[in-house]
């Protein structure tokens, strides 16, 4: 904690310099209020340095008034960076006045022009006119008119000329302004980012000089599921605000308009008389159900696939991912699949927020049902749904009584949560909530220390309290997104950012994608791709026109990641457990044979890139597909293997081998140690 | 979820996984290979099996306590079996009655249990407890497992790694198998277990040669390793032992029908792979991995149907070993992660609790029951659940496993000397 401290006050201070520069206003609020965080700092400071009788209020006292100032620094930051944009603004819209001046001026040189000729032909008929009757006057007048007017137009003419000139050279210092005032934004940009990380206590950001490809691909493959070089250099050129903004700010983007491909809420009500049916009637219904349920589960997987691959935001659904690992639970003991497609559309709804899906999974059907929270009632209590509320769902185990002083207890899982949770189950029929007061345990419980006649919605608040669920929170999401290793100080760190922010994660998730950590050595492709990411990644690095999605739903089964069916409530052991001997050459098997079904087109993607030579052909594909470059010896071999490629001209005839060939290298590309990690 | 500290886990990937402790990463790739073909099976050679019940079996509903007064006050209905139908061992405990195959097994001498069997202070989490008995202790003080540690220990000179095999399903395998030096294999079917990527001689010569240690490269400029070279090193075991287990898994004939269920597709392929020769000392398997012995609601259905299961599937692994004439020198051990409640609860089920018994078959196996029946007075269970109090610890049926059947100490694995187990013959 001293050692924060200390970092802040150095950065603080080196990063205010620049600001209060910047700042000419004398009365601007946010100076004027820095400025007395500021003095109340020195004060402060004073009062503990001049051995104040009471130290612990003074040591109070300095730490509001830092965090006073570090806020008001990320506000000060925060109108600088306003302010820049304002002046870009400016810039553009001077260029556009002077670009639409230009046009207009040229606008006039056109009419000027016809102008000009309309009155040198009548010049010129009047001339032919008093030619053949040179004794008319009204002639001789006529041809003085057209003659005046000419030369009018003619000037004109010059006049509209030169005006294009000069509003041409106006557009050079336009132009020139708003570079200027771009670059200049990157400043300010930076500095906000730094600020603001630092008003929240979170990590320290890249500064956008450090921005390149490898940074925007990594960025781009742990925010979402990867893409093509297209995409990268897209947010190469955005610098890194914008792109975590482009892909962290998902709601701006369109939603996904992708519905299942059969109704899921479709099944028939099982009819009273059913029940009294004779065996083999009752075995022939059980079968259908099961089947019913299997083909739901089916369309399900095949729906969220085409959106994990085709959305907009593909941030959003990696959240949902993430959350359908942390609130684990499975079609296969619930005997209908819908409750399942309604818990997606839950943890979609509330990806952003912690507070609201706890609260919310608690009232889920398809988790009540997992884990038998419909059998807990007053006097007879099952514990499924206590226990792994604390256990897997909110604090974690690593912070029960085994591990640290004030941890949850056995007994506050089989007897505090547990009986807060009865009465808590859902209408089969429906698939929808249901309390039932008579069967609710309303007596007096203790959980973590606080006792109360707690319900449902109050012992989730109370986990939502207790420190040890923002940490063991952060701790996922950073083995989800950075490395899995974590650093307990980072955590402490960024677990204060999550609880600021009310349990929000996108703002947790911005200053990750920004820091300096989540780029440094120890995170650049340090991920093992999870069997999802490696095949929705492989989809959106090539164009698969031939794929199909029922395809990749046995696929994702071959490698141990069922959509709707983790293995346990504990969901999948992600990380190194994602490898194995016999899941490793699955990977590598189902990998191969996505691209081998999904047929992309090699040749049109190499004459889009204007690539003729084969080891151009052999990086550009290993660029495509793989973070890390291939060691020497290993790209000698790959560019054997693919031999010389004929001249450019036999590729249309020969189309068919060559992108068979190509194909053949793109499999031993997605088949190599190096296509596992990201 | 796996959650190994961080210097731990930085020295298992540095250090881990099989062979590589041998001459750490510079070992060159023909080297690995010639150990990867391993010695041959020797005839002799004893070989472990462990048998995982996951989700914590009811032993009340396994090994029935029909002589105790209790046990009908605990179990009122639902998870009850009736005297009549239990298949007494002696006035006190009696098999569930789909477990005709196991009492005939302890009947001629091939099967023994050992009951109360715990650890102190026990942890009611699946996963934390299925942790400490993959780890054999607590603390995650180390990132090897339990059979890894053993192989580490035992085996110190013999860099095959083959030596673990798991095959089925993996709930807490891939822990207990990873050693210093031995990591283990862990595979589906051993029919399936290999590359289906390449198409031609060409291809996968190809994918051979990418699939061998490389250098790290980001823009240029060399990096660590770390994953990638531990996924490298995976990936030589994987493609080296695939061929051989694929041949032997293709080649086997039992000499009895197995069941077609989890544990009997899973015994069916060890039973081949132990007649084929592979040089596995310890083999691993478990039913789908889904914490199925985990019954805390309408349990007697779902748990009858394991009982059937594993009555088909054991006494038939161990009459095509004999007609095979490999069962001398193998020994099954089953483990599961904890116990169930001794009462059950208003739900038709059982909820997680502490000690149970664990079940060892084979020839090399002392039949009969052996440790501490728990008592079942309710002044003497474990207030929390409650549950049955344990007597023997578990690492003293690990220590016992070691020792007695595979002449491994156990001391430098297990950290002390636990008093053993008097199981084996």
């Amino acid at each position: 904690m001293k050692q924060h401290i200390l970092s802040a006050t150095f950065f603080g201070t080196a990063l205010l310099l620049p600001c209060l520069t910047l700042g000419q206003t004398p009365d601007n609020p946010a100076k004027l209020a820095l400025k007395k965080a500021h003095n109340e700092l020195a004060s402060a400071n004073k009062s503990l340095g001049e051995q104040s009788p009471s130290k612990k209020e003074a040591q109070a006292k300095v730490s509001l008034a830092r965090k006073k100032l570090l806020a008001e620094t990320a506000w000060t930051a925060r109108q600088e960076l306003d302010k820049a944009e304002e002046a870009k603004k400016a810039a553009e819209k001077a260029l556009a006045a002077t670009t639409k001046k230009i046009k207009s001026t040229k606008d006039k040189v056109t009419s000027a022009t016809k102008a000009a000729e309309k009155a040198a032909a009548e010049k010129a008929s009047a001339t032919q006119a008093l030619e053949k009757s040179p004794k008319e006057q009204s002639l001789k007048k006529a041809l003085a008119e057209k003659s005046a007017a000419s030369e009018k137009s003619d000037k004109a003419l010059v006049a509209a000329i030169q005006a294009t000139g000069k509003a041409a050279a106006e557009k050079k210092p336009a132009e020139k302004l708003l570079a200027g005032k771009k670059a200049a934004l990157v400043a300010p940009l930076d500095a906000a980012a730094a600020a603001h990380a630092e008003a929240f206590g979170g990590l320290k950001p890249i500064s956008s000089k450090q921005w390149d490809y490898a940074k925007a691909r990594h960025l781009l493959f742990r925010a979402g599921f990867g893409g093509n070089p297209e995409e990268i250099e897209k947010l190469v050129k955005m610098g890194p605000h914008k792109a975590v903004d482009y892909l962290i700010e998902y709601h701006k983007q369109p939603r996904a308009s992708i519905e299942p491909d059969r109704d899921i809420y479709s099944w028939e009500r099982p009819l009273a008389y059913e029940k009294n049916l004779h065996k083999e009637a009752q075995d022939h219904l059980t079968r259908v159900d099961g089947k019913r349920n299997v083909d739901q589960h089916a369309s399900m997987v095949r729906w969220w696939v085409k959106r994990l691959i085709d959305t907009p935001r593909p941030a959003e659904e990696k959240l949902v991912l993430f959350w359908h690992d942390h609130f684990a639970s499975s079609y296969r003991a619930l005997g209908t699949a819908y409750p399942m497609y309604r818990q997606n559309q839950l943890l979609r709804l509330y990806a952003d927020n912690y507070e609201a899906l706890l609260h919310g999974i608690v009232q889920d059907p398809a988790m009540i049902k997992f884990l038998n929270n419909d059998d807990n009632v007053k006097g007879n209590n099952n514990e499924n749904l206590g226990r792994e509320l604390l256990e897997l769902f909110s604090l974690g185990e690593e912070n029960s009584s085994s591990h640290i002083p004030n941890g949850y207890t056995e007994e506050d899982v089989r007897n505090g949560n547990t009986r807060a949770m009865t009465g808590a189950t859902f209408d089969r029929d429906a698939s929808q909530y249901r309390f039932y007061h008579d069967k609710h345990d309303g007596a007096p419980k203790t959980l973590l220390g606080k006792k109360g006649n707690w319900g449902t919605h109050e012992a989730v608040d109370i986990m939502l309290e207790h420190p040890g669920t923002s940490r063991y929170l952060t701790k996922k999401l950073w083995q989800y997104y950075v490395y899995w290793e974590t650093d307990p100080k980072i955590i402490d760190q960024m677990a204060q950012v999550l609880k600021e922010n009310g349990y929000r994660i996108r703002p947790l998730l911005k200053n990750i994608f920004l820091s300096e950590e989540f780029y440094s050595d120890k995170a650049m492709s340090a991920h093992i791709k999870s069997p999802v990411e490696l095949l929705i990644g492989t989809a959106k690095i090539v164009d698969l026109p031939k794929l199909t999605h029922q395809n990749i739903r046995f696929l994702l089964a071959s490698m141990g990641q069922s959509l709707f069916d983790p293995p346990s409530v504990a969901g999948w052991a992600e990380g190194s457990d994602w490898i194995n001997t016999t899941l490793l050459l699955a990977r590598y098997t189902a990998t191969a044979n996505l691209v081998k079904e999904g047929k992309a087109d090699y040749i049109a993607l190499l004459k889009a890139k204007k690539i003729t030579k084969t080891e151009d052909a052999v990086d550009h594909l290993t660029k495509r597909f793989l973070l890390t470059d291939l060691s020497p010896d290993k790209r000698q071999q790959l560019i054997e293997f693919l031999g010389p490629l004929p001249p450019l001209s036999e590729w249309e005839s020969k189309k068919k081998q060559l992108n068979a060939k190509l194909q053949a290298l793109v499999v031993l590309l997605v088949s190599s140690p190096e296509y596992q990690v990201s | 979820m796996s959650d190994i500290n961080f210097t731990t886990r930085r020295e298992f990937l540095t250090s881990g996984l099989g062979l590589v402790g041998v001459g750490a990463t510079a070992l060159p790739n023909y080297l690995i290979n010639s150990a990867m073909a391993g010695p041959k099976a020797q005839q002799d050679q004893r070989i472990l099996v462990i048998l995982q019940l996951d989700g914590g079996n009811d032993i009340m509903s396994t090994l029935v306590p029909h002589g105790h007064k209790e046990y009908y006050d605990y179990r009122k209905e639902a998870t009850r079996i009736d005297e009549k139908d239990v298949l007494k061992i002696d006035d006190e405990l009696g098999w569930h009655p789909n477990l005709g195959g196991w009492k005939k097994m302890m009947d001629e001498g091939l099967l023994g249990a050992v009951h109360g069997v715990g650890y102190p202070n026990p942890n009611f989490s699946h996963f934390e407890s299925t942790n400490i008995w993959m780890m054999g202790e607590r603390g995650r003080r180390n990132p090897y497992g339990w059979v890894g540690r053993a192989c580490d220990a035992g085996f110190p000179d013999n860099p095959d790694p083959k030596l673990t095999v798991a095959v089925g399903p993996n709930n807490g395998a891939a822990l207990a198998l990873r050693g210093k030096r031995h990591g283990g294999i862990i595979i589906d079917d051993p029919k399936s277990f290999g590359y289906g990527g390449a198409e031609n001689k060409q291809q996968s010569d190809l994918y051979r040669q990418l699939n061998k240690k490389g250098e790290k490269m980001m823009g240029g400029k060399k990096m660590a390793g770390g994953e990638l070279d531990w996924i490298t090193r995976t990936a030589v075991t994987a493609n080296e032992a695939s061929q051989e287990m694929g041949k032997m898994g293709a080649a086997y004939k039992p000499k009895v029908e197995y069941p077609d269920t989890g544990y009997g597709r899973n015994l069916r392929a060890i039973a081949g792979l132990i007649t084929g020769g592979l040089s596995t000392r310890i083999y691993w398997t478990a039913r789908s991995g889904r914490l199925e012995f985990d019954t805390h609601s309408n349990q007697k259905p779902k748990h009858d149907m394991l009982m059937k299961e594993l009555n088909d599937a054991v006494p038939a692994f161990f009459e095509d070993l004999k007609q095979q004439g490999q069962a001398d020198r193998v020994l099954m051990c089953s483990i599961s992660e904890f116990g169930r409640t001794a009462k059950e609860n208003g739900n038709r089920g059982t909820d997680h609790a502490a000690a149970s018994a664990q079940f060892l078959f084979g020839p090399g196996v002392k039949p009969g029951i052996h440790g501490k029946h728990p008592s079942l007075k309710a002044e003497d269970l474990l207030p929390t659940g409650p549950s049955l109090k344990y007597d023997t610890d578990f690492r003293s049926i690990y220590a016992t496993l070691m020792e007695k059947w595979m002449d491994i100490p156990s001391e430098p694995v297990l950290g002390k000397q636990w008093p053993l187990v008097d199981c084996i013959a």
